[in-house]
């Protein structure tokens, strides 16, 4: 109870400081604008639409009928429903590769060894999907899409064939028969592409219901991620991560207007003291990114999709995050005012890293994979993710990846500093 | 029945032992005066009594409950102003109060009349609706008191509350902790301005060092400089003659100079000011004279050698 009327005495104090607000809010709305029409072209320039992307078709399974599976899948894709989006090549692992390093590809579908093989003897096997980390979401969310979409159906067509042909031996025990049909893979891939036009139907309705994105994409094949919706996304995580900073700065500044040692001298523990802390900080994270997401919407027309749940428990969990980080950063060190710097600083580096100034697709390979592990990376892949359709349960792992990290944090953090309190007054 | 009963405190800052067993105690209805210089340890002291400082040594009691035992109950007879003010600066005086009021469990009606009284107690109930960061020092002063009354303690603890005011202000202060007083509020109160405790306080602790050097009612205290008062002459030319001329003077027990100033000490005062005069008006004029008399500043300078205040 306690905990939740200081949350609410910080956002309330948030709201009247005026330079906070400048900070917080317009500062991210004009970067978001100026980045936007800035770097339009680099955006852009890598997506210019997902109209129709090139994809590598890599066959590494080997010996068999595979050549006959892997053309079904290309007939697949040349299917009606799905040629406007995608463009198929055949390559190799290497090549492939090679074009992604280079900006040339968005991803690739591979065969893996033996994969018709499996297939056949019932074994679990499931296409690879490469994709280049700088490549638009959307064509990643395609392709994945695609290659799941088109397993699926083998693996039931498989399960069909399997039936049948029990029964048929069944029937007539008759092992000459096996003479004259033909080589199993080549009666799936036969059935596949039998199926082809039916399978790029329902691949195709799938993606269109995913995201409204691309309902619109496969309907008029025009630009995709535009740059401000791309800003609109890095800048918000930004700025969260600025939050957390925003929280621990209240701490000290509770401190050092004494109003922290006339709270604790109410009844109540300092454990509450630190949670009320922590919710404000949730709250003017949380505010932040409402006025955000309206913000960009109205004013800059950016599409946030509609899975509001899944955008505010991504947010929630990040400004739990950063700000479990900013205790724990500010617990460990004596020079809090350095801290807060240094925080700042880190923030922006990270999120250059992550491709929140200038476009993932422009940076090079090392950075992308450097930033690949860091929060602040998951957490604008995750909106990405969610703004092109993507459900809760596929964003659940990085969700619950970063609350956890920021309980974990904040609790360390915490404990510091109430010991620290202790000893220091 | 004693309010609050300290015994034995004691707290160390690394090698600085800034409180070094303090025992005091208070009965209900008084006000108790901590006097002592900046550094003394007053607010330590306090800090330790309020439990936002974890003691090295010594027992806390108010009102019979054990501070280390159950400081929520202690924590809820007590009322606190911090030496500082601590409001929030963006916030109106009511919105500070209501947050205050809230963190000590008060909500709705009650703290609506709570709001009320603690207002018309400092005086400011016509200016609550305007941000604390557009009042002057003397207006934040007596709203940083009326935080600490919401919740009707029986134990005002104030910590300074005075500092860098205009004198306006620290007289409405003292009158309004004067009249909480006669109304039974039991208050500790310390300050390094004698004057203020000389006026508010029954009984008095010097403090300095982080120990408590002296303590007793005004009268008590008092009567360890024996009662004598002190002479501050001004006069147009000093010689040394006069100083000898006055130092002969019956009654009179010591005569300095300092600072151009002569300071005559005397048990008497009214009945050698007569022959003072005198003795300085045959050779030189008098450009002023002040009779002092006996304080716990005079008191303090005996104690220890030095001003309370430098
Ligand atoms: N948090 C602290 N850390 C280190 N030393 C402190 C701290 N608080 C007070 N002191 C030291 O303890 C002594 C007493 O200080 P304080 O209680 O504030 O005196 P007063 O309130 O009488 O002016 C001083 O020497 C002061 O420097
Ligand atoms: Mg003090």
């Amino acid at each position: 109870m306690k905990a939740l009327i200081i949350g609410g005495k910080d956002l309330k104090v948030f709201s009247r400081d005026r330079t906070g607000l400048m900070m917080n809010i317009i500062m991210p709305l004009l970067l978001i604008l100026v980045l936007g029409s800035a770097l339009s072209n680099m955006v852009s320039d890598k997506a210019p639409s997902i109209g129709r992307f090139d994809v590598g078709v890599v066959d590494e399974s080997g010996a068999g009928g595979s050549a006959a599976v892997v053309s079904s899948f290309r007939e697949v894709l040349s299917q009606p429903s799905l040629k406007d989006l995608l463009n198929p090549f055949t390559m190799s692992r290497d090549e492939a590769e090679s074009a992604m390093r280079a900006g040339k590809l968005a991803g690739a579908v591979v065969f893996p060894k033996d994969y018709a093989a499996k297939i056949m003897s019932g074994q679990p096997a499931s296409l690879e999907v490469l994709f280049d980390p700088g490549a638009s979401y959307l064509k990643t969310t395609i392709l994945k899409a695609v290659a799941q979409g088109y397993n699926d159906t083998v693996l039931a067509v498989q399960f069909a064939m399997q039936e049948a042909q029990a029964q048929v031996q069944a029937q007539t025990q008759a092992q000459a028969q096996a003479q004259a049909v033909p080589a199993p893979e080549q009666q799936l891939a036969a059935e596949m592409a039998r199926r082809a036009a039916e399978l790029g139907q329902q691949i195709s309705a799938k993606l269109q219901a995913m995201s409204p994105r691309i309902r619109e994409e496969t309907a008029k094949s025009s630009g995709v991620v535009n740059a401000t919706q791309y800003y609109a996304i890095t800048m918000t995580v930004m700025f969260l991560g600025f939050a957390g900073m925003t929280g621990l700065q209240s701490i000290i500044q509770e401190k050092d207007q004494r109003t922290m040692g006339r709270i604790l001298a109410a009844p109540g523990s300092r454990l509450e003291f630190v949670a009320g802390k922590f919710l404000g900080v949730l709250f003017i994270a949380a505010s932040q990114f409402i006025v955000l997401m309206v913000g960009t919407h109205f004013i800059y027309r950016v599409d946030w999709g509609s899975n509001w749940t899944g955008l505010f428990l991504l947010a929630a969990a990040y400004a739990i995050t950063m700000s479990g980080l900013a205790t724990l950063v500010s617990a460990t060190t004596s020079n809090v005012k350095a801290a807060v710097t240094v925080w700042m600083l880190v923030i922006q580096v990270i999120t250059a890293l992550g491709g929140g100034m200038v476009p993932i697709s422009q940076l090079p390979k090392s950075m992308t994979r450097i930033a690949s592990v860091l929060p602040n990376y998951w957490a604008t892949m995750g909106f990405f993710d969610l703004v092109s359709g993507e459900t809760l349960a596929h964003l659940m792992p990085t969700i619950l990846g970063l609350f956890a990290i920021g309980a974990l944090s904040l609790a360390a953090g915490a404990w510091r500093l109430a010991r620290d309190q202790e000893r220091r007054g | 029945m004693s309010m609050i009963v300290v015994k034995d405190l004691a707290k160390s800052f690394g090698t600085n032992h800034a409180v070094a067993g303090v025992s005091f105690q208070v009965a209900e209805g008084e006000a108790y005066g901590l006097l002592g210089p900046n550094g003394a340890g007053k607010s330590t002291t306090i800090n330790l009594v309020l439990g936002l400082l974890g003691m090295d040594g010594g027992t806390v009691t108010v009102g019979g409950q054990d501070l280390s035992r159950n400081s929520a109950a202690v924590k809820r007879m007590v009322g606190f102003v911090p030496q500082e003010i601590a409001l929030y600066p963006s916030l109106s005086a009511r919105e500070n109060l209501v947050f205050w009021g809230r963190m000590y469990g008060l909500g709705g009606e009650r703290l609506h009349q709570s709001i009320a009284r603690a207002l018309e107690t400092v005086g400011l109930a016509d200016r609550a609706k305007e941000r604390i960061e557009t009042y002057s020092g003397g207006m934040k002063r007596r709203i940083n008191i009326a935080a600490a009354l919401l919740h009707e303690p029986k134990l005002l603890i104030m910590d300074e509350p005075t500092v860098g005011i205009d004198p306006q202000s620290r007289n409405h202060i003292l009158e309004t902790v004067k009249g909480l007083n006669a109304r039974g509020m039991t208050i500790i109160y310390t300050s390094h301005y004698m004057e203020e405790v000389e006026f508010l306080c029954t009984r008095v602790g010097i403090i300095d060092h982080g120990k408590i050097i002296a303590e007793g009612t005004l009268d008590e205290l008092r009567r360890i400089i024996g009662h004598r008062s002190r002479i501050r002459l001004r006069l147009s030319s000093n010689g040394h003659r006069v100083l000898e001329r006055l130092r002969a003077i019956k009654e009179v027990e010591k005569v300095e100079e300092a600072a151009g100033e002569i300071v005559i000490t005397t048990a008497n005062p009214a009945g050698v000011l007569p022959a003072v005069t005198a003795e300085c008006t045959e050779n030189a004029r008098i450009q002023s004279v002040a009779l002092e008399e006996p304080n716990l500043e005079a008191v303090f300078l005996h104690l220890t050698g030095r001003a309370l205040r430098d």
